[in-house]
């Protein structure tokens, strides 16, 4: 059945009813050959009773008239018949009395019987006498028939019709009836590839080519199928699946060139020792790699990882792939493609099959060298504003002890001012104000 | 794949191509003893496979036989064929046989023992056939009438037993018939001697029979019988009720011809020699309507003079 489908099936559907056909025919033939041997058999039967009852009625009135000549000729011109093998009218004395050839005449039938070939000469040995009565018998396998009839005048008249010629004729004409069965059906058969080649195949072959192309990438290709048929159908629902996959396209196009402008790397690891690179976006050219050597495995993801960050990255993953969670974020020193050591914040989240292996380790990478290079920056000012700060307030006890020292001194000016009467020179109320705030 | 089909189709082609069984080629001979090489060529055999050689029993049978598509070819008088044709049978002269010189005959009963005692009598001859022109040439030199005889229709298998039995009173009869009669006393007043050349016979076969396989059936039994006429007669006697003499005595009263003798005969078309020697009858058979015009020759004779 494979062998079929190595070709179009605008081949292989009138090859299989070509092909259906001749097991058809050939069984026909058999049953045609079958039906044909019964028949001519009963058609021979029945010709050769009615001809010797007619011989039966002419022979016994010349043998009455005595008429020998005339009764040979009887027995001779059963030879008429196309299918009559032999004929012999066997005397009251045994001997041939008519034949189809003289050479037979007046010998012993016995001697006659003898010279046939076995198988008719054990047929006729066995032949019963059945009195006046016509008997017709045919040998067990074998194509001829055997007739006898008994006259009154105690003659025998004995005959053998082929049956092999008059099938072999009826075969022949049948052999015409099958040639013109075994034409229709070749003709039915290519009709039908006609009109499978002009209603199915052609829009098959179109829907083939959409295919193609659609598998070649081309989402913009449409079948366009015409027809309410199932094939019509088909190719309606093909349209409808190019024209998803091409809207599809279009978003994941849109999707790599945003993630291709950001500082995202979208990243994809197999489970299997050193995390080997099943796929990467195509920005990962700006850390200066060279995707393809990634994904050809040119060296092993662990290897990039900073040494000092390695064992502890590698314990987080073997605990997240262990007992998850599947979703954890990571952040480590990866050496780019340019010998730099980058900072990189690791979103990852694992899939796994139905027997809860981790098939998958897909991920989104985002640099974060330079909030790093910020924090550090930060920390780094955060320390001198401290020291900074250290110093001030140093300076300002010093100078607020300083004023306090010369609030005391102005307030004892004042005083003795007041004790001399006169006006106080220094103007301090504005700490009245600042102890009565300080008050309340 | 196209190579599939191709072959397919090509089976298909070749087993609707199969031969067809090969048809008998069937000859039918009546009583007549000049038709006998034929049955010697049958019973010494082997005979060509189609051929079959039957034995009918009068002239009529075979032109029954041969008009109604029983048998492809006969062995017929001239007259006969004529006939025939004439009718509108197909048919092709395909060869001469043998010419009678005496072996056709009109036998009476002992006591008619001259021509004009016929007169009143009844006459037995196998209608149609060539006893009719016999009977005509007969009652034309004895000089009757033919409405003062009664003629009798009777198939020449029957002949012997019909003015044996007093039936008739005279018989139009041919060897082998003619033999036995005069064996049992019966007078010959007539022969075919006093028509020379009037009683021929040939071969016939239906248009686009192969007469082959008849001419070479036919050489072969003439060769035979040239042989060892005695053999032959020996064989051939056994079915016509004649001793081996009395057949050699019969024989002698025709002349049998080779194919090629035959063949010279045939040329010539409208005046081959056959069709000039069979004026007379022509003539005779125009004379009493028994054919309405004359023969197509060329028609007739086209496989003869091939």
């Amino acid at each position: 059945m494979n062998f079929l489908l190595r070709f179009p099936a605008r081949w292989s559907l009138p090859l299989v009813l070509f092909l259906m056909s001749v097991p058809a025919v050939w069984w026909f033939s058999v049953l045609q050959h079958q039906e044909y041997s019964r028949l001519v058999e009963s058609e021979e039967t029945i010709r050769i009773k009615e001809r010797l009852a007619i011989e039966q009625m002419r022979l016994e009135v010349q043998l009455g008239m005595g008429n020998l000549l005339q009764v040979r000729r009887i027995v001779a011109s059963l030879g008429l018949r196309r299918d009559m093998l032999h004929a012999w009218l066997i005397g009251r004395d045994g001997r041939i009395l008519a034949a189809l050839t003289r050479v037979e005449l007046d010998r012993p039938w016995d001697e006659v019987r003898g010279r046939l070939p076995l198988p008719l000469a054990a047929a006729l040995a066995q032949m019963p006498d059945h009195g006046p009565a016509i008997t017709l018998s045919r040998p067990a396998s074998a194509d001829f028939l055997l007739g006898e009839v008994e006259l009154r005048t105690g003659h025998r008249l004995v005959v053998v019709s082929d049956l092999a010629a008059p099938l072999a004729r009826r075969l022949e004409a049948g052999r015409s009836e099958l040639a013109k069965q075994a034409g229709t059906l070749l003709f039915f058969a290519l009709t039908v590839g006609l009109l499978l080649h002009l209603l199915w195949t052609q829009r098959m072959r179109r829907l083939l080519r959409a295919a193609e192309r659609l598998g070649q990438g081309d989402f913009t290709i449409r079948a366009a199928l015409p027809g309410g048929d199932e094939l019509a159908s088909i190719g309606a629902a093909f349209d409808t699946m190019a024209e998803r996959l091409a809207r599809q396209q279009d978003e994941i196009r849109r999707l790599a060139t945003l993630i291709e402008q950001s500082p995202l790397v979208a990243i994809v690891w197999r489970n299997e020792p050193g995390w080997p690179v099943a796929f990467v976006s195509s920005n990962i050219v700006n850390w200066g790699f060279d995707k393809r050597a990634l994904l050809a495995g040119a060296f092993r993801y662990v290897e990039l990882i900073h040494p000092d960050d390695l064992p502890m990255i590698a314990a987080d993953v073997e605990r997240h792939l262990a007992h998850g969670p599947d979703r954890y974020v990571q952040e480590y020193r990866l050496r780019d493609g340019f010998g730099h050591w980058r900072w990189i914040e690791n979103h990852t989240w694992l899939l796994r099959d139905d027997e809860g292996r981790v098939s998958t380790i897909q991920g989104v990478l985002l640099d974060v060298s330079r909030r790093h290079e910020a924090e550090e920056a930060m920390h780094r000012q955060s320390a001198e504003l401290a020291a900074r700060n250290v110093e001030l307030e140093r300076f300002a006890a010093a100078a607020i002890g300083r004023e306090e020292e010369m609030i005391r001194l102005k307030r004892e000016i004042n005083a003795l001012s007041r004790a001399l009467g006169r006006p106080e020179p220094f103007d301090l109320s504005f700490l009245a104000a600042a102890e009565e705030e300080a008050q309340r | 794949m196209r190579r599939l089909i191709a072959l397919l189709g090509l089976a298909f082609l070749l087993a609707a191509c199969a031969p067809e069984p090969t048809p008998p080629l069937r000859l039918a001979v009546n009583p007549w003893i000049g038709y006998d090489p034929f049955v010697l060529a049958r019973d010494r055999g082997p005979l060509d496979a189609r051929l079959r050689i039957v034995e009918v029993a009068s002239n009529s049978d075979s032109q029954r036989a041969l008009a109604n598509g029983m048998i492809e070819a006969a062995a017929l008088t001239l007259d006969e064929a004529l006939r025939l044709a004439d009718a509108g049978v197909p048919l092709e002269i395909v060869a001469v046989l043998d010419v009678s010189a005496g072996a056709d005959a009109v036998l009476a009963r002992p006591e008619i023992d001259r021509l004009d005692k016929l007169r009143g009598r009844r006459i037995g001859v196998e209608a149609g056939a060539v006893g009719a022109l016999m009977l005509a040439r007969l009652l034309a030199a004895a000089g009757i009438d033919d409405s003062e005889v009664t003629i009798l229709s009777v198939e020449a298998g029957q002949h012997v037993a019909v003015l044996t039995s007093g039936r008739v009173d005279a018989v139009v009869t041919f060897e082998p018939m003619k033999s036995q009669l005069a064996r049992r006393g019966y007078r010959v007043l007539f022969d075919s001697r006093v028509l020379p050349g009037e009683i021929i016979d040939v071969l016939v076969v239906r248009p686009g029979v192969d007469a082959r396989p008849l001419l070479a059936a036919w050489q072969t039994g003439l060769a035979a019988l040239e042989q060892d006429r005695l053999a032959a007669a020996q064989t051939l006697a056994r079915g016509v009720e004649l001793s081996a003499e009395e057949y050699l005595d019969a024989l002698s009263s025709l002349r049998l011809f080779r194919v090629e003798e035959s063949a010279e005969w045939f040329d010539g078309g409208a005046a081959a020699p056959l069709a000039r020697r069979a004026q007379p009858v022509v003539a005779e058979l125009m004379r009493r309507g028994e054919i309405k015009q004359p023969p197509d020759w060329a028609a007739l004779l086209g496989k003869g003079r091939r």
